[in-house]
């Protein structure tokens, strides 16, 4: 955690569906910066971030959004003037092109003038590199155009708070490479908090990390913090250890383990992904790989 | 394009670049008529043109050809006093566009030929209120916004868009549903007694639609309301014609406007459940 203020607090956050505990007394504190959300499917993330967003209430707990409390309909009002959102499924008007569609979110930002709001959806199409494709349909987009155009709506108005549910899906290297320059550049002072599965995401982008385990967290602190969990836990082997919890073939044809060290084999430098999976074991390992293929 | 053996003059390029208002209309229009047909001078009026000036005419022609066109019911809402953003927010609703619109015509059409069928206005009272409030409740269904969840994250989003969108939803409705009963057989006073039935459906459904899915409030409203008209003409001894019953009476009309405002307060004092994902279940 850094030294600034925090933007963002919750405390003792609950939420459920039904049976289900998506989250569990979540306190967590966010200051300016990408913020990442790491976590396998059903941790809780989307609700976190929904909840942060103003689009879903909690059961319990207490929230300080930018100053303001969203539970009530004038702190709900300031934070989403001041917010900037990309859900994980935006559920895009397929008969809009890009341009409408995101016009169409500016109206319901109150950009009320015409020429200025233009100005405006023509400036954040061109920097997510759509402004080629900007009258398209959007159902004559690509999967990675698409969500290209769900960050642009997310971008209008340079928000002091930009929540982003798993912005990097579906984006291509290059894509996930420009995404990473226009948050440093366009977020710039903003609060960032994202989700994401990517952990190469993590340590490229994120100043602060929070890994979500069913519903509760069980750990926050800086990229660097996370990998060190796996410090003198991971190994290179010339071939799995069959006793192996975790291990798995690397591309140079050798076999990384986390835990421990399998005969023979030579201690290396962890990386995020090695922190995040001794917290989060053998499920998000499946997970990863499976999102991975 | 060719160019010609006479040029226009530098000074006069310049302060044609910079306004071409300040020319007379004749020496306008004569160096526009050559400038079409002259690369000479069209280079040298763009050399003197500030960049400034430039990028301010490229951006006003880009945003006169990214203006979305807009919709037939948006171009109507504007030309009644309805400002633009709204109307793109109102033209929106699924159940003001073209295929809503055309459900809500066969709707309202079948149910006058019913009662052309019966030669008796009773089909048509009963079938009319359940109109609108399918219309109402499709207006804010899990795919009524065009946004989805990024548009609920909105400032604009809430009660005043769901209620605004209501108001348009029911008025169109109330329009096409009176223009189909003048084809009724009788147009008497009794053919108007399906509008507070109508009304109290429809803000029934925003008031139940904040403790439950908002097809199983419709569900509901509906059957409770054909229970309802049914049983108090069965009770009458079914020997009276439809329309003669309590429920279209004085009586069946206070009580329809009772419902009303009883709907209509309920959903007033639920309107934060409209604020979040939660209403669109």
């Amino acid at each position: 955690m850094t030294s600034s203020i925090s933007t963002v607090t919750v405390t003792g956050l609950r939420k459920r569906f039904g049976a289900t505990v998506a989250l569990d007394g979540i306190d967590a504190a966010f200051t300016p910066g990408v913020n990442g959300l790491l976590g396998p499917n059903g941790a809780g993330k989307t609700t976190m971030l929904r909840i942060l967003a103003t689009v879903l209430p909690a059961d319990d707990g207490r929230l300080e959004v930018l100053g303001d409390d969203p539970s009530t309909g004038g702190g709900r009002l300031t934070v989403r003037r001041r917010l900037g959102y990309l859900p994980q499924e935006p559920g895009f008007h397929r008969h809009f092109s890009g341009f409408e569609f995101v016009d169409y979110v500016a109206i319901l930002k109150e950009w009320a003038d015409r020429k200025p709001r233009h100005d405006e959806v023509r400036r954040v199409l061109t920097l997510v590199g759509l402004e080629a494709v900007m009258h398209k349909r959007i159902g004559q987009l690509s999967g990675g155009m698409r969500r290209r155009v769900g960050i642009a709506q997310a971008l209008l108005g340079r928000p002091d708070l930009l929540v982003l549910d798993e912005p990097t899906a579906g984006l291509d290297p290059e894509q996930r490479l420009r995404f990473r320059e226009l948050l440093g550049t366009e977020a710039s002072g903003a609060t960032v908090l994202l989700s994401t599965h990517q952990t190469d995401d993590v340590a490229a982008l994120c100043q602060h990390v929070v890994v979500l385990l069913a519903g509760q967290i069980r750990f926050t602190g800086t990229p660097t913090e996370l990998a060190a969990l796996a410090s003198g836990r991971v190994w290179l082997a010339g071939e799995r250890d069959p006793g192996a919890d975790l291990a798995w073939i690397t591309g140079e044809g050798r076999v990384r383990h986390i835990g421990e060290p399998p005969t023979g084999a030579q201690l290396v430098e962890p990386t995020v992904e090695d922190g995040y999976l001794i917290l989060a074991g053998r499920d998000a390992h499946a997970n990863s790989e499976a999102l991975a293929s | 394009m060719t160019n010609t053996d006479w040029h226009a003059p530098p000074d006069l390029l310049a302060r044609f670049a910079h306004n071409p208002a300040a020319l007379d209309d004749m020496t306008a229009a004569s160096v526009e008529a050559h400038l079409v047909v002259c690369a000479d001078c069209r280079g040298q009026m763009t050399a003197a043109a500030s960049p400034a000036l430039v990028t301010a005419s490229w951006d006003a022609i880009a945003d006169r050809i990214d203006q979305p066109r807009p919709a037939l019911l948006e171009r109507v809402l504007h030309r009644i006093g309805v400002g633009r953003g709204l109307g793109r927010l109102l033209a929106a609703t699924p159940a003001l566009q073209g295929a809503g619109l055309l459900a809500i015509c066969v709707l309202a059409a079948g149910a006058v030929v019913l009662s052309l069928t019966a030669d008796a206005e009773g089909p048509f009272l009963v079938l009319a209120p359940l109109v609108p409030l399918a219309a109402v409740a499709a207006s804010f269904a899990p795919a009524a916004d065009p946004a989805g969840e990024a548009g609920v994250a909105t400032p604009m989003h809430g009660a005043g868009l769901v209620i605004r969108r209501a108001i348009a939803v029911v008025g169109i409705n109330f329009g096409v549903l009176g223009a189909a009963a003048l084809a009724l057989p009788d147009l008497g006073p009794a053919a108007a007694a399906w509008v507070l039935p109508a009304l109290a459906l429809a803000l029934g459904t925003l008031a139940l639609g904040a403790w439950m899915r908002v097809e199983v409030a419709v569900a509901v409203l509906s059957s409770a309301w054909l229970l309802g008209v049914s049983s108090v003409w069965w009770l009458a001894g079914r020997d009276i014609p439809l329309a003669d019953s309590a429920t279209f009476s004085v009586t069946g009309q206070v009580t329809a406007l009772a419902a009303a405002v009883a709907a209509a307060t309920i959903a007033a004092a639920r309107r934060d459940h409209f604020a979040t994902l939660e209403a669109f279940r």
